[in-house]
């Protein structure tokens, strides 16, 4: 009765959260940090974890699992991706050869084929944008992982998309300054179900609640950039993020240069596409400095001085 | 002792309760009890408050195994669950299932004794006549007055016709008026033949009603006979001797 | 054992639990969650419906196991403290028949209220438009309902082993949902114990009834299809605990003193 209570009173305030989240009153966080404290981190990453079980339609490791395949830690391995890119490893191997009966058998019980949703466009390749927009942030469902799974069809994997919404949704307004989350639903709406307005409103919640953050800033001039062909609109956003990145990472003791290149590409691609090679190849300089492939970036630095036109970013 | 053709047979009958604490010692409700009653009489049972009476009757009805001796209804050992089927038990603290109706509760009953459906509806009525809920037999029993409740008891104790009656304290909380309506259908239920064994601490109304009587005091039998000869032998009222036996003296 | 008196036996049960508001009010609590949760917006897309499954699911397991583990807990401490179980024993019955009588009457119960809670489930996921194949919900419910049995068995059984009702209920609702989380999960742990506790691990891991293979719920929510084969399988192991449990119980009923 009293798990039962607490259950209501999790749900009821998720509830109450949901219709103040479609008002639009701004004083909800408050509501909730009172309401849940601390606990409410707890839900809000329970959540997170939640919509990448959807994304895998539930084929998807338990803590246990998690705590015996990765070494590093479980939860941030399904749901962030590792840095190193080796959360794949550990996501196929979970579910390997049963070791006694109850393992076998229980899997009649509950999804044991590994699918992912993302599997409607071939993104197994490493082209630029999937591969660094997934690989240093936000979800694990890393396309750079490239795992050929195979045996569904684009239109269910797009109806199922949208089911990892929600949970994305209930978990920042339980944690609004957990900012991946905002990136993977952003993603996921812009990328998969067109819905760029909502992307945008998403990130633009996550920007109210975590106004300097580079990395929210970053997808925002994206979407301008990608879906609304504001150029000007999205130089200026790029410029904000190397701002924000400047004021919170430069003096960081392990700076994510990963991100600051990511701004650096982008910027001086538009730069370009204004007609402002001098600043496009100050970037260049700057990016050369961080980048882990340095002669890719004296190409691009060399193209520019011919004046050849960026390649398309997208 | 012959119990031959008894109804009810008690042999030399020794029910112990183990305290659960250690350091408290057993406590002997019954100590070596022997007693029969025979088909037809109307059985009183009397004792002051903790004599035994009810233990005696939880063994009867299998509730309590004794730890000595033995004892049977109609001839079948009261282990045996078949021994109860022509039996009508009225415990002494009752509240029946309290969502149910006097008359879900007597067909639920009913059903236990695989008494026929249309046999059934007939003695519902018959019997709820006789202990006064008619006006009450389709309202829950948690509606009902105490002595409600007990004249609900009363009637699912006869819905199997039963043979034997075992009462534990069948007038306890009826107003005189009940008190007398039970008397009238003990003596009807004697009349038809059956045999009643109950407990009572209504001196008067065993005398008036009971063939035979046995007094109880700490688990011994201190007296059994029938109501005139232990009158005329002790030429006073059944009171007194009671009185006497449990070691009440008269200021004298 | 004796059919007829188990039937009685249950039927009263019955009785009870729609007489009773328990069940009415965890249903309507269920019902308006869900209700309210699914007039919630999510970007604009009203088809979202697979989170909606999950709540509702969620209510009515938790419902279920309340519903399923207070009933089987009240019913043999009822009996006693109103000691309505005097006349009852006083009668040509058993204890195996009121242990066995308690036993069908919650179970039986548990399958209407489970009844009543799926197909309203039904009724909202297809009114989302989701999806939900009537097969895979007959053997999720099914499965269920098996789940439930081993659920009132062990409270049965609780019941005549534990003074106070609450206690029981808390200890069995603790051992249910914790074997539902962890059940399949002890053979990983007891793999990564040094000797003597890799073995004793095991044994715990292999004895103990494994919840899990009744909670299809993923199932249900990715639209995965369950196979008849491992469901009739679950069925005898389900059966085959809930016959232990009862045993176990009747065992401690028969050996307990009533007053
Ligand atoms: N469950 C029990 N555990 C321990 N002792 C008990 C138990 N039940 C009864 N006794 C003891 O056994 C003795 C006989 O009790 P019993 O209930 O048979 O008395 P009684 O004759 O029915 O009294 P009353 O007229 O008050 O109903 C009492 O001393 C009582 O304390
Ligand atoms: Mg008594």
């Amino acid at each position: 009765m009293v798990l039962l209570l607490v259950w209501c009173f999790g749900v009821g305030s998720r509830l109450w959260t949901e219709q103040i989240a479609g008002e639009r009153i701004s004083a909800r966080p408050s509501v909730l940090k009172s309401l849940l404290g601390d606990s409410r981190r707890l839900f809000a990453n329970h959540f997170f974890i939640k919509a990448d079980e959807y994304f895998h339609a539930g084929y998807y490791p338990s803590i246990f699992d998690q705590a015996a395949t990765d070494k590093k830690g479980a939860a941030s391995a399904a749901t962030t991706g590792a840095v190193t890119g080796d959360s794949h490893a550990g996501e196929v191997e979970w579910m390997n050869k049963p070791h006694d009966w109850i393992e076998r058998f229980s899997r009649n019980f509950f999804p044991s084929d590994h699918v992912h949703l993302d599997t409607m466009d071939d993104d197994h390749g490493h082209d630029d944008h999937e591969h660094d927009h997934d690989h240093g942030h936000s979800h694990g469902h890393s396309h750079g992982h490239g795992h050929a799974t195979d045996g569904h069809d684009g239109a269910s994997g797009g109806s199922m998309v949208r089911e990892i919404l929600p949970w994305l949704r209930i978990s920042a307004e339980l944690d609004p300054n957990r900012v991946e989350t905002y990136l993977t639903g952003s993603y996921w709406l812009r990328k998969r179900m067109n819905r760029t307005a909502e992307a945008k409103e998403f990130i633009r919640d996550g920007l109210r609640a975590n106004p300097r953050s580079y990395e929210l800033t970053f997808e925002l001039a994206r979407i301008y950039h990608e879906h609304h062909e504001d150029t000007g609109r999205a130089r200026n956003l790029f410029n904000l993020a190397l701002r924000y990145w400047n004021d919170s990472q430069r003096l960081a003791e392990e700076p994510d240069n990963f991100m600051l290149a990511q701004i650096l590409v982008q910027l001086a691609t538009l730069e370009r596409i204004q007609g402002n090679p001098d600043r496009a190849l100050e970037l260049y300089q700057e990016l050369r400095k961080v980048s882990p492939f340095p002669e890719s970036i004296d190409r691009l630095i060399s193209d520019t001085r011919e004046g050849k036109p960026p390649t398309a970013l997208r | 002792m012959s119990t031959n053709g008894a109804v009810i047979a008690i042999d030399h009958l020794q029910v112990e309760y183990r305290s659960r604490e250690l350091g408290q010692e057993t406590k002997v409700a019954v100590r070596d009890l022997s007693l029969n009653v025979q088909p037809g009489q109307v059985f009183g049972f009397l004792g002051p408050n903790g004599a035994g009476k009810t233990t005696t009757m939880n063994v009867l009805l299998g509730f309590v195994n004794p730890s000595a001796g033995s004892a049977s209804i109609f001839g079948v050992d009261v282990r045996q669950p078949i021994a109860r089927q022509r039996i009508g038990y009225l415990p002494e603290l009752t509240y029946y299932y309290k969502f149910l109706t006097a008359e879900e509760l007597l067909r639920f009953y009913a059903k236990i004794f695989k008494i026929p459906k249309a046999e059934t509806e007939k003695r519902i009525d018959s019997i709820l006549k006789l202990v006064e809920l008619e006006h009450a037999r389709k309202r829950q029993i948690k509606t009902y007055s105490k002595g409600m409740q007990q004249r609900a008891g009363l009637a699912q104790a006869l819905i199997n016709d039963p043979d034997l009656l075992i009462l534990d304290e069948p007038t306890s909380g009826l107003d005189p008026l009940g008190r007398m309506k039970v008397r009238d259908i003990i003596k009807r239920l004697k009349s038809e033949g059956k045999t009643v064994f109950f407990s009572s601490h209504e001196l008067g109304e065993v005398e008036t009603i009971c063939d035979r009587v046995a007094i109880l005091h700490q688990g011994e039998l201190k007296i059994e006979g029938s109501v005139q000869d232990l009158i005329k032998q002790h030429n006073t009222r059944l009171e007194a001797i009671f009185l006497k036996l449990v070691g009440y003296e008269e200021a004298a | 054992m004796n059919g007829n008196n188990i039937l009685a036996i249950s039927s009263i049960v019955i009785k009870e639990l729609y007489r009773r508001k328990d069940f009415y009010v965890l249903f309507i609590l269920t019902v308006l969650i869900t209700v309210l949760a699914g007039s919630a917006n999510f970007f604009n897309d009203p088809r979202i419906v697979g989170w909606l499954k999950e709540l509702s699911l969620t209510l009515i397991w938790l419902s279920s196991l309340v519903i399923a583990i207070n009933t089987a807990a009240r019913q043999i401490p009822a009996e006693r403290e109103s000691r309505t179980i005097f006349p009852l024993l006083a009668k040509p019955v058993t204890r195996a028949d009121v242990m066995a009588g308690k036993f069908l009457g919650c179970w039986l119960a548990c399958g209407i209220a489970l009844l009543v809670f799926y197909l309203f489930f039904g009724i909202v996921v297809s009114a989302k438009g989701g999806r939900l194949f009537t097969g895979d919900l007959v053997l999720a419910v099914w499965l269920h309902w098996m789940l439930l049995g081993m659920v009132i068995a062990l409270s049965l059984w609780g019941s005549l082993l534990f003074t106070s009702v609450a206690a029981n209920v808390t200890i069995c609702f603790v051992i249910v949902v914790g074997l539902l989380f962890i059940g399949f999960h002890l053979g990983k742990v007891a793999r990564q114990q040094p000797e003597p506790f890799q073995t004793i691990v095991m044994i715990v891991y292999n004895i103990l009834p494994q919840f899990g293979f009744f909670d299809t719920r993923q199932m249900l929510i990715h639209g995965s299809h369950l196979k008849i084969v491992p469901v009739l399988l679950a069925t005898l192991y389900a059966w085959a605990y809930t016959a232990f449990f009862l045993t176990g119980g009747w065992l401690a009923f028969r050996r307990r003193a009533l007053n």
